[in-house]
C-alpha cells in the first residue's frame, strides 16, 4: 500500500494512511485531543475552526489544528507538550469568558463543559468583554421543539455543517463578520419562522447547548433542568421504511431525548419525527 | 428536484410513455448491454419491438418533457458505471402502476444496471416494517416468503408445519375488502394497527363499509378514526413500549426496544393475538417475541442466519446471509434472479391512461400523499405536540401561478370536490407542484384527502390510484349566515 506512511506521536512511531489526520490517528492510538468544532461522527468535514485540538509539531513554528492537519511521512507531533496544553486550554477558558457561567448554561453537560472540566476550566472571573456582541439575535425560541441561545454559540460552524452538508437542508449558515459571526437561519429569520425542517442534526453537532432541546430545559428555555436519565434505550424510529437507529432517553417514564444512532440506514441522522416529537411534553 | 442535473416534471400519468422514450433511445442507439442482457435477462425482443413508437420526439409533448432532454437522460442512465434507480409512491400508485416499476425493471436489466453495488432499483417505502410484514406473509394470497397460498405443495408444506388444514383460497387485498362488505362477502373483520378509515380510497365508501360490518374489532394504540366504527377496541401498546424487529426498505432487519411501560391496561400486540387465538381453541404458546421470530424464521429462507440472539447483540443484520455467523449480502441479484430460469423477464408496456382523466366539470388533476410532518393517516403524529405546531390544520397546495389563474390566494379556505366528495382545506402555495394540479395531504381528517382519491386499482398491484384523479377547485362557497 503505497498511500501508508509513518510518523512519530507522543514518541512512538505510528502507521497511518495519508488520508488520515492527526486527530484521527492520535483517536485510534488512545489519545484523545480535545475538540468542538470537529465532530467525530459520519459525514461531518473537519473545519479547523475553534483551535481547542491544537498540537505541536517538531521544526513548525506554530501549533497545528489536528483536525485537519493530515500526517505525511516523518512528522513528528507531539500532543501533550506544555505548549500545546497551555493553547488549548486558553481558547476553552477564552470561549469560557464570553458565556454564562456553567450552572446557569443552556447545556451543563456539553461537550464544552465536559472538556472544560477536563482542564479545570470552571468559568472565568476575568473582566468584561469591552467588544459588544453584535445585533444579532441573543435568544430565539420561535421553533416548538429547539431553543436557540446564541450566548453561548462558539461559531465554531458544527451547524452549519450540520445543516448545510450533512442533512442538506440550507437554512443555517454564518452571518456578520469578524468576531460578530454568528449563525443564521435564511436572511437572520426568527428559527420558527425559516425554512428550518427541525430534524435536530444542528442540535446534535451543537458542542455548546446554544441549539438545545426544549424538553431537557427548564420553562425559560435557558438552562437545562433534566440532568440525568434513568435509562437509555437503543432503538429504530417506529414511521417511515427507512429504519432510523435510535436511542430514547427516559426520565420518569417518558421519553425526553432521541437521538439518531450510526445505524446503515441513517448514519445518526434523524427527522422531526422522531427526533423531536416523540418526546411526551 | 433541486439538487438534479437533469431535472424532469413529467406531466402526472404519463410515466409509461417517458420511461418507454428512455429504452427507446437505449435501444435505438445502442447503449445497451447485449452480454448482461443474453445472460440475465428474457423477453428483449419483445421490447425492442414494443417500444420502436415511443421515440422522444413523439412522446415529448405526451409527457412533457422536451425530446433532448429524454435522449440525455437515457445515455447518461445507460453509459454511467453505475445507475440507481430511487422511487416512491409516485411510481406505484396508478392503475398502471406495476407497468411503470415494469419499465424500470427493463431499464436496469437492459443497460445491466443491476447486481453491482450502487446500481439497481431501490423502492422507497413508506412503513418502518413494510418490507418485514411483507415478507413474513402478511399479503393475502403469500405465506411468508412470497410463496403463493393456492400453490398445494406450499399449502401441504405449511399446513404440515402448523398441524392443521389452512384455507386453500387467496384473500382480498384492502380495497377488495371494502367491496366485499358492502356486497354481503364479510361480516366481520379484525384491524391492527392500520386506519383504513383514513387510509382508503374513496373514504365514504370505506367507512360505509366499515359501519357495515356486524363485528369490528379494532387493535390499535389510539382511538383512531377506524375505532369510530369499532364495536371492540384492543389496547395495544407503541412502538417505544414494545420488543421486536422491523425490517427496512434496504433488507436491514433491526431491533427495536421498549423505553417506556405501557400505559393503563394496554398489552403487547402479540400477546393479544395469543389471548384470541387460545380464545378460540387454538391452544398457542409463547414465552416472548424471540420464539415467535424464531417460529417464523424458521419456515422464512430469506432470514437464514438471521437469528433472534444475533440480532439482540447486532441490532441489525441484512439478509440474505449465506452461513452460520456470516455478513448480510448487502447487494443481491449480482449472478441472476431467483426464477425458474434465473433470468430477470422483461414485460414490455403499453399506454394505459388515468382511470380518471380531467373534463370540463372536473378540470385539474389530484395528487395525494405525506407531509414530512405527519406520518401515514396522523394517527400517532398528530398527537405530537411540536408536529401539531408545524402542521397543525389540513391544507391543500397548488403553484402561484395556479392559485392567481383561478382566483383565489393563499391562506384563504377552498373546496375541492371530485366525482366521490368536496372537502375544504387551506390553500398552501407551493412550486413543487405541477401546473394544473393540486396536492393533498391524506393525514388531516378535517380535509381528508382520501374522501376525494379514485379507488380505481392497478389489476396486477392491486394498489389505488391515489396519484391522479379528476379534480375541480374553487373559493369556499359562501353561506349566508342565519338571521
Amino acid at each position: 500500500m503505497t498511500d501508508q506512511i509513518k510518523f512519530t506521536l507522543d514518541g512512538k512511531t505510528v502507521t497511518a494512511s495519508k488520508d488520515e489526520t492527526i486527530w484521527e490517528v492520535a483517536k485510534r492510538e488512545g489519545t484523545r485531543i480535545p475538540h468542538l468544532c470537529h465532530l467525530d461522527k459520519p459525514g461531518y468535514r473537519s473545519d479547523g475552526n475553534c483551535r481547542a485540538c491544537m498540537v505541536e509539531i517538531e521544526g513548525e513554528r506554530v501549533l497545528a489544528a489536528s483536525c485537519v492537519r493530515n500526517v505525511t511521512e516523518g512528522l513528528v507531533v507531539k500532543t501533550e507538550t506544555d505548549r500545546a496544553d497551555k493553547s488549548r486550554k486558553m481558547v476553552f477558558e477564552m470561549l469560557a469568558a464570553d458565556m454564562r457561567p456553567r450552572e446557569e448554561s443552556p447545556d451543563d453537560q456539553s461537550d464544552f463543559w465536559l472538556w472544560s472540566e477536563s482542564m479545570g476550566i470552571t468559568g472565568s472571573d476575568r473582566f468584561e468583554s469591552k467588544f459588544d456582541a453584535g445585533q444579532h439575535v441573543e435568544f430565539d425560541i420561535s421553533n416548538p421543539a429547539i431553543a436557540v441561545n446564541m450566548d453561548a454559540c462558539i461559531a465554531c460552524n458544527a451547524c452549519v455543517r450540520a445543516c448545510r452538508e450533512v442533512q442538506v437542508n440550507d437554512v443555517i449558515g454564518m452571518g456578520e463578520r469578524g468576531s460578530h459571526s454568528v449563525p443564521v437561519f435564511d436572511l437572520a429569520d426568527p428559527m420558527g419562522n425559516s425554512t428550518c425542517v427541525t430534524c435536530g442534526e444542528c442540535v446534535q453537532a451543537c458542542p455548546t447547548g446554544a441549539l438545545y432541546e426544549k424538553t431537557l430545559m427548564d420553562d425559560s428555555n435557558k438552562k437545562r433542568e433534566i440532568k440525568e436519565f434513568d435509562k437509555v434505550v437503543d432503538s429504530v424510529c417506529p414511521f417511515c421504511g427507512v429504519g432510523c437507529q435510535t436511542t430514547m432517553a427516559v426520565k420518569d417514564n417518558k421519553i425526553v431525548q432521541v437521538d439518531g444512532r450510526n445505524g446503515p440506514a441513517n448514519e445518526n441522522r434523524l427527522c422531526v419525527k422522531v427526533a423531536l416529537a416523540m418526546i411526551t411534553p | 428536484m433541486r439538487h438534479a442535473t437533469h431535472p424532469m416534471q413529467f406531466k402526472p400519468g404519463t410515466d409509461v410513455a417517458m420511461l418507454n422514450a428512455l429504452i427507446h433511445v437505449i435501444i435505438e442507439e445502442n447503449l445497451y448491454d447485449e452480454q448482461y442482457i443474453q445472460a440475465n435477462a428474457s423477453g428483449f425482443d419483445a421490447l425492442k419491438e414494443k417500444v420502436k413508437d415511443f421515440s422522444p420526439e413523439a412522446v415529448s409533448e405526451v409527457c412533457g418533457i422536451e425530446a433532448d432532454v429524454l435522449r440525455d437522460v437515457a445515455r447518461v442512465y445507460a453509459t454511467s458505471e453505475r445507475s440507481i434507480i430511487f422511487w416512491g409512491m409516485g411510481v406505484s400508485q396508478h392503475t398502471h402502476g406495476t407497468d411503470n416499476a415494469r419499465c424500470l425493471i427493463a431499464l436496469a436489466l437492459i443497460t445491466g444496471q443491476v447486481g453491482r453495488e450502487g446500481t439497481g432499483l431501490h423502492p422507497l417505502r413508506g412503513q418502518n416494517n413494510v418490507q418485514g410484514a411483507s415478507d413474513a406473509g402478511l399479503i393475502p394470497m403469500m405465506y411468508p416468503d412470497y410463496r403463493l397460498v393456492e400453490n398445494v405443495d406450499i399449502r401441504g408444506e405449511m399446513e404440515d408445519f402448523w398441524g392443521r388444514p389452512l384455507d386453500p383460497k387467496r384473500g382480498l387485498t384492502v380495497v377488495e375488502i371494502m367491496d366485499a362488505i358492502h356486497d354481503d362477502e364479510i361480516s366481520g373483520m379484525y384491524v391492527m394497527g392500520e386506519n383504513p378509515a383514513m387510509s382508503d380510497p374513496d373514504q365514504v365508501h370505506a367507512r360505509g363499509a366499515l359501519a357495515k360490518l356486524d363485528h369490528l374489532v379494532v387493535q390499535d394504540i389510539f382511538l383512531t378514526e377506524t375505532c369510530w366504527h369499532a364495536d371492540v377496541v384492543l389496547p395495544a401498546s407503541a412502538h417505544a413500549e414494545k420488543l421486536g424487529t422491523f425490517t427496512n426498505t434496504n433488507r436491514q432487519v433491526q431491533i427495536g426496544r421498549p423505553a417506556l411501560d405501557p400505559p393503563g391496561e394496554a398489552r403487547q400486540d402479540w400477546e393479544l393475538i395469543v389471548e384470541l387465538a387460545n380464545r378460540v381453541g387454538l391452544d398457542w404458546k409463547y414465552d416472548g417475541v424471540g420464539e415467535v421470530y424464531t417460529e417464523m424464521a424458521s419456515v422464512m429462507k430469506s432470514l437464514n442466519f438471521v437469528t433472534w440472539e444475533r440480532l439482540n447483540e447486532e441490532d441489525v443484520l441484512c439478509y440474505p446471509i449465506d452461513e452460520p455467523g456470516g455478513f448480510g449480502n448487502e447487494v443481491i441479484f449480482t449472478n441472476g434472479f431467483p426464477t425458474p430460469d434465473g433470468r430477470g423477464k422483461i414485460v414490455p408496456t403499453d399506454l394505459l391512461a388515468p382511470d380518471e382523466v380531467p373534463d370540463e366539470e372536473f378540470p385539474m388533476v389530484l395528487t395525494t400523499g405525506r407531509l414530512l410532518e405527519h406520518w401515514h393517516t396522523g394517527a400517532m403524529t398528530r398527537r405530537s405536540a411540536v408536529l401539531d405546531e408545524l402542521e397543525p390544520e389540513g391544507i391543500a397546495s397548488m403553484n402561484g401561478f395556479m392559485i392567481e389563474k383561478l382566483g383565489l390566494q393563499a391562506g384563504q379556505m377552498i373546496e375541492v370536490a371530485t366525482r366521490r366528495g368536496t372537502i375544504q382545506a387551506i390553500l398552501r402555495q407551493d412550486r413543487d407542484v405541477a401546473d394544473n394540479m393540486v396536492f393533498i395531504p391524506f393525514c388531516f381528517n378535517e380535509s381528508p384527502a382520501n374522501r376525494l382519491t379514485n379507488p380505481q386499482l392497478d389489476p396486477f398491484g392491486k394498489i389505488p390510484e391515489f396519484k391522479y384523479c379528476a379534480a375541480k377547485v374553487g373559493a369556499i362557497a359562501q353561506k349566508e349566515a342565519a338571521e
